[in-house]
């Protein structure tokens, strides 16, 4: 039976596993990273959405009297009122869907952790990607070279595709249960709501399900809504399946899809009319995965005249798609010979591929064996692939938005521009000056307010004082932040110690920024990238011919270890990058002369230097840390396989990612905010932290380059 | 030139996979024959210095090859047993990787692959990638890898297997025609290819070298212990069970069983026939011997 070949597969397993792990913990971080970012915004956004969707509820039996009312109002306009028109057949339809929900009764009820479930778009894409792994497992056969045995049996072909159809059946039902019950399961624990308790209110009842014409409660829906994706996910997967079957060919049947996807996004981005043409905005596969549109979006399609709703469309061509493919699936199970040479697609990829070759060996005859080293690690390992996503996710990461900032922030920024650097007179006088113009204000108002009492002064002066008073608020914000800025300058003078006036926002990022997610996104494909370097030669069988050869030890390995450094150190300084750079455009650049105890932050830290001193210090010691970690991985892999090398790399993440999610404990543990040196030296409240920590890889270079090199280049 | 094995043992925690061996060898084609488990591969890694030996010494020239390091690496070709290559590599790519790492200038390595692609008659095949080659194609490019630095020491493990009879032929031609003014060691399991070409045989088995010679000398030890006995097809059973059974052949007169034991056949129609070298090594390597 195909469906327990999955089973038996353990990288199958793995896979799949570890892709449900990530994505409940990446659910978790982004539920966390909310939170954190900013807690008064968080709290105020909160709140904001509990009253919209109070008054969504109150409002909602208005707003469907209000579509039923127009859609008579504009039956009456001539020219919407063309018989056998679709204009008219629109409106009607609108109608006719909408006036059976005047019966629904919408309940208010704490609903944030269904929402932040159904707006979780990144499930689809872990989902699918489950989903493709199955489908390409099942057809492994030829790289295998099975096919030629099981195409030659009494059951190897038209059976045989009914399985495989059958296994993708039953894989897609247990993903998609799973996956999605998880996902909810772990947005009621973190948001502490229950399913439980809403299951028999109308879906109405959350405000993203208002143009949703269906009378059916949230339990209801919520079946309706793991049957969509079901259906959803086997027509992805069966496709891929029939690519694979087609082709035999991994890269290719992924890269069709892959462009199939990116002309489905292109097709998405069609404007929202009602033509025939946008059709296939809704009829394609981007749309069907992404979001929640299919159930929110309420829309009629003129087909032929006739206003047909979208999602009507949607399912009729997916049942095509789905009859089709199964026939094609059959037809090639059944017709195509495992043995056929496949001539005119084999002769096209051979003549790509000599030209291909044939680059690649100029390029190995100029730069040789060191050449020869970086395109087994970069290329052969796909070692450039990881690099180019993790560089694509820290752009993504990044923020370039410039904030808007407030009016008190605005006020802090000028200063800064005027007096940042050394505590001047002048600086000091502008704040003596705002003070004393707040109290003057602040004096005002009290008079007037005390006239006011007394009846000596009306009510237009006494609210003229008062706005006066007001309009103080942001300059009142700003007086105490400089102050107490001020304050600490001068506690830290009177012990000896020189600060400077510093804008805070611009060093607060880097020095405080959150980047466990990256920190650990990249110790991990250094791993990825790495941690074959020395395990490919034993898997090609290559380690004999290399060590017997003069240049196959000592010299090979010291060429292996400086190319992992190299990697190491370029994903960093990009990574560093990537950082300033964005720190740079959102919060400009402060003043880099200033001493360091400037920063309320780091007034620890025992040494005389600048701030721009320190920061390339810190940023000097990431790389030493990272060199350090492609060191131990690299002579990891002298010894171990690479699976083994990933795992350790994966387990030591483990504090960070839990840390990630919420558990603080975590934090004391974790290994990997050492490449946030700032954050982990604020953290021990000690420049020593990380000279220890520093210590400590070097240590741990040492002992496993003594390992590697015994098992590299000693007998 | 010499290399001089003397007093050799290696364990494998408590399995004995050499045992106290001593040879020593000059130039010519010397053919290490010997069951799955005599220590072949083991003694062949020992004096590529693949493994550390548990005692005694390996001599090159009188020196201790542990001592001369590379140098003694510069004179070393191996050609491994299991096919250490890069799929994706073209053979000219490959070998050029290889004889970097042998040590040979780039110019010099460019005419080297080029010579040795033209020796194994790979010319026409030396921008493909290896990964399409066939099994005697693979074989034919590490064997030219093992050749790139003109080594004195040449060591081909089972550089036959896996290849069909002309190619095994070829392949076997060819090692005669290079074998001129080196030591190679040939290791299989493939009798006649180490009959064919071999000045002297190495028999090994359970860690030890049991006999060793000149092919005609260790045929000549077993020329009266070689027998042609007819029997029924009924007895075969009984036949196999009591000799050891180099041949079984249909002739006119029945079938015909080619047995090697130290005393004749009793109560049998038997002849002596001429003995093989498949006769010398199930002479000396049979269970029941």
């Amino acid at each position: 039976m195909e469906w327990k070949k999955i089973l038996t597969n353990r990288k199958a397993i793995i896979g799949l596993i570890i892709i449900l792990a990530v994505q409940l913990i990446f659910f978790a971080y982004l539920k966390n990273r909310e939170s954190l970012d900013d807690i008064t915004d968080y709290v105020y956004d909160t709140e904001n959405e509990k009253q919209s969707e109070y008054k969504y509820i109150e409002q909602y039996h208005g707003s469907i009297e209000a579509i039923v009312n127009q859609a008579g109002t504009m039956s009456s306009i001539s020219i919407f009122n063309k018989q056998d028109s679709f204009a008219t057949r629109n409106i009607e339809k609108t109608k006719d869907d909408f006036e059976k929900m005047m019966s629904v009764y919408p309940v208010y009820f704490e609903s944030s952790f269904l929402k932040d479930f159904f707006e979780y778009d990144f499930l689809n894409a872990f989902v699918v990607i489950s989903g493709l792994v199955i489908a390409f497992t099942l057809a492994r056969e030829k790289k295998q070279g099975l096919m030629c045995m099981t195409f030659s049996t009494k059951n190897g072909r038209m059976k045989l595709v009914a399985e495989k159809i059958e296994a993708l059946l039953i894989w897609d039902i247990f993903i998609t249960v799973v996956f999605y019950t998880l996902t909810l399961l772990e947005s009621m624990i973190i948001s502490n709501g229950s399913i439980f308790e809403c299951l028999q209110y109308p879906i109405q009842s959350l405000s993203m399900f208002s143009n949703l014409p269906m009378t059916v409660n949230i339990g209801e829906f919520l079946i309706i809504y793991i049957l969509y994706r079901f259906i959803v996910l086997f027509v992805i997967m069966l496709i891929a399946l029939v690519l694979m079957e087609t082709f035999r060919h991994i890269i290719l049947s992924v890269g069709i899809l892959g462009l199939a996807g990116i002309v489905s996004y292109v097709l998405y981005n069609l404007s929202g009319d009602t033509t025939t043409i946008n059709m296939f905005k809704y009829c394609n596969l981007y749309y069907l995965m992404s979001g929640m549109e299919f159930f929110t979006e309420y829309k009629n399609i003129d087909i032929f005249n006739q206003a047909i709703n979208k999602n009507a469309i949607i399912i009729a061509l997916g049942m095509a798609v789905v009859f089709l493919a199964g026939i094609i699936a059959f037809i090639i199970g059944c017709k195509k010979y495992p043995c056929s040479s496949g001539k005119r697609f084999k002769i096209k990829s051979y003549l790509f591929q000599n030209k291909f070759d044939s680059i690649k060996e100029a390029c190995l005859k100029i730069f040789w064996t060191t050449g020869a080293e970086y395109h087994k690690v970069l290329w052969t390992q796909k070692g450039i692939l990881v690099i180019i996503i993790l560089f694509i996710f820290m752009f993504n990461q990044t923020d370039y938005t410039e904030i808007v900032n407030t009016k008190y922030q605005d006020l802090y920024y000028d200063f800064m521009d005027k007096y940042e650097g050394e505590v001047s007179s002048e600086a000091l006088q502008a704040i003596n000056d705002l003070e004393t113009e707040i109290k003057e204000a602040e004096d005002k108002y009290t008079e007037v307010s005390e006239r006011y009492e007394n009846g000596e002064a009306d009510l237009e002066e006494y609210m003229y004082a008062s706005m006066q008073l007001n309009t103080y608020a942001s300059e009142r914000m700003f007086l105490q932040k400089i102050k107490e800025q001020t304050e600490y300058i001068e506690e830290l003078k009177s012990e000896g110690i020189d600060a400077w006036y510093v804008n805070e926002y611009c060093f607060n990022h880097i020095f405080m920024g959150n980047n466990s997610l990256l920190n650990i996104c990249t110790l991990m494909a250094i791993v990825l990238t790495l941690s074959g370097i020395f395990y490919y030669e034993r898997k090609n069988g290559m380690t004999p011919i290399m060590r017997q050869s003069i240049n196959g030890r000592n010299w090979l390995f010291k060429r292996k270890l400086i190319i992992g450094i190299v990697i190491a150190a370029i994903i960093t300084i990009a990574e560093i990058i990537f950082e300033i750079s964005a720190n740079i455009h959102v919060y400009g650049l402060g003043e880099l002369k200033a001493p360091v105890q400037s920063i309320k932050d780091l007034s620890f830290v025992n040494i005389k230097c600048s701030l721009g001193v320190f920061i390339f210090m810190m940023y000097l010691f990431r790389i030493i840390i990272v060199m350090s970690v492609s060191i131990i991985t690299t002579m990891i892999s002298t010894v171990v396989s690479q699976k083994i090398t990933i795992g350790i790399a994966m387990a030591i993440c483990i504090p960070s990612v839990l840390a990630m999610v919420g558990i603080d404990i975590m934090e004391k543990i974790s290994v990997v905010d050492i490449l946030s040196v700032s954050v982990f030296m604020i953290r021990y409240e000690s420049v020593m932290s990380v000279f220890v920590a520093l210590i400590l890889f070097v240590a741990a270079d040492i002992i496993t380059l003594r390992i590697g090199y015994k098992h590299w280049c000693l007998t | 030139m010499e290399l001089k094995i003397e007093n050799v043992s290696k364990n494998f925690k408590s399995f004995k996979a050499l045992n106290n061996i001593s040879i020593e060898l000059n130039c010519g084609i010397y053919g290490l024959l010997g069951p799955n488990g005599a220590g072949k591969s083991t003694l062949i890694n020992l004096i590529t210095d693949n493994l550390k030996r548990d005692s005694g010494s390996i001599l090159w020239d009188g020196e201790e090859i542990l001592k001369l390091g590379k140098k003694y690496r510069n004179i070393l070709g191996y050609m491994p047993q299991q096919q250490g290559y890069y799929e994706e590599y073209t053979a000219a790519g490959f070998l050029m990787y290889i004889a970097h790492l042998k040590g040979l200038k780039k110019k010099q390595a460019m005419e080297k692959v080029e010579e040795m692609l033209h020796i194994v008659n790979m010319d026409e095949h030396k921008n493909k990638r290896i990964g399409t080659f066939s099994g005697g194609m693979k074989q034919r490019v590490l064997l030219a890898q093992a050749l790139l630095n003109d080594p004195k020491i040449l060591i081909l493990d089972e550089p036959t297997a896996g290849v069909d009879p002309q190619e095994r032929i070829r392949i076997r031609n060819f090692i005669s025609k290079i074998a001129k003014d080196r030591i190679v060691i040939l290791a299989t399991h493939i009798v006649s290819d180490v009959e064919a070409i071999s000045d002297k045989i190495l028999l090994m088995g359970k860690g030890e070298i049991h006999k060793q010679g000149a092919p005609h000398k260790l045929l000549e030890d077993i020329k009266d212990k070689v027998y042609e006995i007819n029997i029924e097809h009924d007895n075969i059973d009984e036949i196999q069970s009591e000799y050891v059974v180099s041949n079984l052949r249909n002739s006119r007169e029945g079938l015909v069983a080619k047995i090697v034991s130290d005393e004749e056949p009793r109560n049998r129609n038997y002849k002596k026939t001429i003995a093989n070298l498949e006769d010398v090594y199930l002479y000396y390597f049979n269970e029941g011997n």
